[in-house]
């Protein structure tokens, strides 16, 4: 009997503990920062995470901050760079909770920093982008493009501002698109067509030029291979000839009477066809063989 | 319901009831050692294969990572383990610059002159450095680098992740032309993209190591796109007629080489054709020629007898006349144009 009340008095003394060590103290996290408040009094500023002891509940209230990075998109609306072209800039902001007192001042819950941050950023941006060109948005030149340096005066812009207001630190803004409100885009349409049908009539072109000149070297290639063919012929044919008529006189050279005689009788054959009509006289052999009978006509 | 089992059958007597709470009170007492055990025992984390966890004790970073196994931490209050998945590759996609309105490209388009815009806000789309409108679709592979920095930098990290990555295409798509974007500069803009991005994400300190960024598809707005199409269809044009160039080319030179290399042959035969005619010729009438001069007036008159045979054979008429008649005229008619010397006297003669 007498170990069952010492066991129900140290489980009545551990439970005890537990409920003064729930009500009297607190842990940071090491991402948070906490704004220790009495009786909505800002007492303590708490950055360093570990456990920590409070006075309980109605007397001092535990007010935490998640101080990790945040992210935010800006709404979208028109600006004006500085040579008056309407551009549309959607950013973004990433921020956090730096001075967890200020923050629970100015501004109490993320939801409001939010729309604070929208008016800030929107402002800065305008204010920003009416300085540079729109060519220094957009530009096929890169040493043109400003955009990293855009977002670094803005961010330095709503940092600033942020930080003294509301104990927000921004870290970065940045540039999510490049767009054009909704009317410019088909002037912006027509001009990339008109682009496009240059660009295809010019390959068309090129494709067209290049062809023909590819066809006018063939026919002139063509043209040279076929002279040169029929050069050579004409220089062998005449080079044939020649060495045949040298070879016909080295041969008739040794008898030209005889030769003569022979070519005489073979053109008289070639020429004498059928329907042919000849007059000769009884001189001409084998005739003269018929004179004997003539004369006696 | 283990319990009230055997109450049913005990019926609802005083003694019985007793007896119950008495079992339970036992029950209980187990049954609470066992939550404290269970409670003690909380802490104790798995580790999965794909991750890393740390640690926080009542809040703050207790040094030292852990790797997949079993994790004896304390219960709740006390530690908080935090595990993050570092060796698995994560990612997203990202088609905020691919609208609902591009996706209905493939579908029926809308009407002509109400489709002619792109509102800024509900179709996604950038500027190129010369001012055209594209949209694209992107992947990006990312793995967690430094587990206690990814989870306690950034609250949202693929949120600000997908930001910080149209931040960089936005940059570097401002820079290039659109004809780069669309086709040679692709791996640039890959390259470019994941390099200012991962500039930015170390910045920020977010622990994120970048792997991949994926191009999935990068196409000039719809309403520009036949204006596009017809560039490429013109490329593919000018190719053909320059392939059907070179083709007429190549078909039209081995014919001219093989004309050429007939014509020279024809010739080569020509030539040697007659010069062996020659010889062969030359060799005859030396050959006949020794003859010849063996009886030069019998071979003579042999050769003229027989050309005179076939010479006389062939002929229509022959008209053998004497000299001494002498004074005669002759005149010769061409049979077949009577019309060319119609002269009587002609034909007197003849007859």
């Amino acid at each position: 009997m007498k170990t069952q009340i010492i066991v129900r008095g140290l489980i009545g003394a551990l439970v005890g503990a537990l409920m003064l060590f729930v009500m009297l103290t607190f842990q940071v996290r090491q991402n948070e920062r906490v704004v220790l408040t009495r009786f909505g009094k800002p007492v303590r500023v708490l950055v360093e995470p570990g456990l920590y002891g409070k006075w309980p509940w109605p007397i001092e209230t535990v007010n935490r901050f998640d101080a990790r990075l945040d992210f935010y998109d800006a709404r979208i609306s028109e600006a004006l760079t500085r040579d008056k072209r309407n551009v549309i800039v959607p950013v973004y902001v990433a921020w956090r909770i730096d001075d967890p007192l200020k923050f629970l001042q100015s501004l109490g819950s993320a939801e409001n920093a939010r729309s604070k941050l929208d008016g800030l950023v929107t402002s800065a941006r305008n204010t920003v982008l009416g300085g540079y060109d729109f060519n220094q948005l957009v530009s096929t030149n890169r040493d043109e493009v400003k955009i990293p340096e855009i977002e670094r005066t803005i961010t330095d812009l709503v940092a600033q501002q942020g930080k003294q207001s509301f104990g927000i630190a921004v870290e970065q803004v940045g540039i999510k698109r490049l767009t054009l409100p909704e009317a410019n885009t088909q002037f912006v349409f027509e001009r990339m067509r008109a682009e496009r049908a240059q660009f295809a009539a010019q390959y068309r072109a090129e494709g067209q030029q290049q062809a023909d000149e590819v066809r006018a070297r063939t026919d002139a290639d063509k043209t040279v291979i076929l002279a040169d063919a029929r050069k050579y012929a004409e220089e062998t044919r005449g080079k044939g000839e020649a060495e045949a008529a040298r070879i016909y006189r080295t041969a008739h050279e040794k008898d030209p009477s005889f030769y003569k005689f022979l070519r005489e009788l073979d053109a008289l054959k070639q020429i004498t066809a059928t329907n042919t009509t000849v007059v000769l006289d009884t001189e001409t052999p084998p005739f003269d063989l018929l004179r004997p009978a003539l004369k006696g006509e | 319901m283990a319990q009230r089992t055997p109450e049913q059958d005990l019926g609802f007597g005083p003694a019985a009831v007793l007896q119950a709470m008495k079992s339970s009170v036992k029950l209980l007492r187990w049954g609470l050692l066992l939550l404290a055990v269970i409670y003690l025992a909380s802490g104790v984390t798995v580790v999965g294969p794909n991750e890393t966890a740390f640690v926080l004790r009542f809040g703050k970073l207790e040094p030292g990572l852990h790797g997949s196994g079993l994790l004896l931490a304390l219960p709740q209050p006390i530690d908080e383990v935090v595990k993050v998945p570092t060796r698995s590759v994560q990612e997203i996609q990202l088609d905020a610059w691919e609208s609902p309105a591009s996706a209905a490209n493939s579908g029926p388009l809308p009407p002509v002159g109400m489709s002619d815009t792109l509102d800024p806000v509900q179709d996604g789309y950038t500027l190129t450095g010369d001012a055209n409108i594209i949209r694209a679709r992107f992947s990006v592979r990312y793995q967690v680098a430094d587990p206690i920095a990814y989870a306690l930098t950034v609250k949202n990290q693929p949120v600000l992740l997908e930001a910080i990555l149209y931040q960089a295409a936005t940059d570097v798509i401002a820079q290039m032309k659109v004809d780069d974007v669309l086709a040679a500069g692709l791996e640039v803009l890959r390259a470019r993209t994941l390099r200012t991005a991962q500039a930015q994400l170390d910045q920020l300190g977010m622990g994120v190591q970048l792997l991949a960024f994926e191009v999935h598809e990068i196409i000039p707005a719809r309403q520009v796109l036949p204006a596009f199409e017809d560039v490429v269809s013109a490329r593919v044009e000018s190719r053909t007629l320059i392939e059907q160039a070179n083709s007429y080319r190549a078909s039209e030179l081995p014919g001219a080489q093989a004309d050429a290399y007939r014509i020279k042959q024809e010739a080569d035969a020509y030539a040697q054709d007659l010069v062996a005619k020659a010889t062969g010729e030359a060799a005859a009438f030396e050959a006949i020629d020794q003859q010849y001069r063996m009886a030069p007036e019998l071979m003579r008159t042999r050769l003229y007898a027989d050309a005179m045979e076939i010479v006389l054979r062939n002929l229509q008429s022959t008209t053998i006349f004497h000299p001494s008649s002498g004074g005669l005229k002759l005149l010769l008619q061409p049979s077949y144009s009577p019309q060319l010397l119609p002269t009587p006297q002609t034909t007197r003669e003849r007859e």
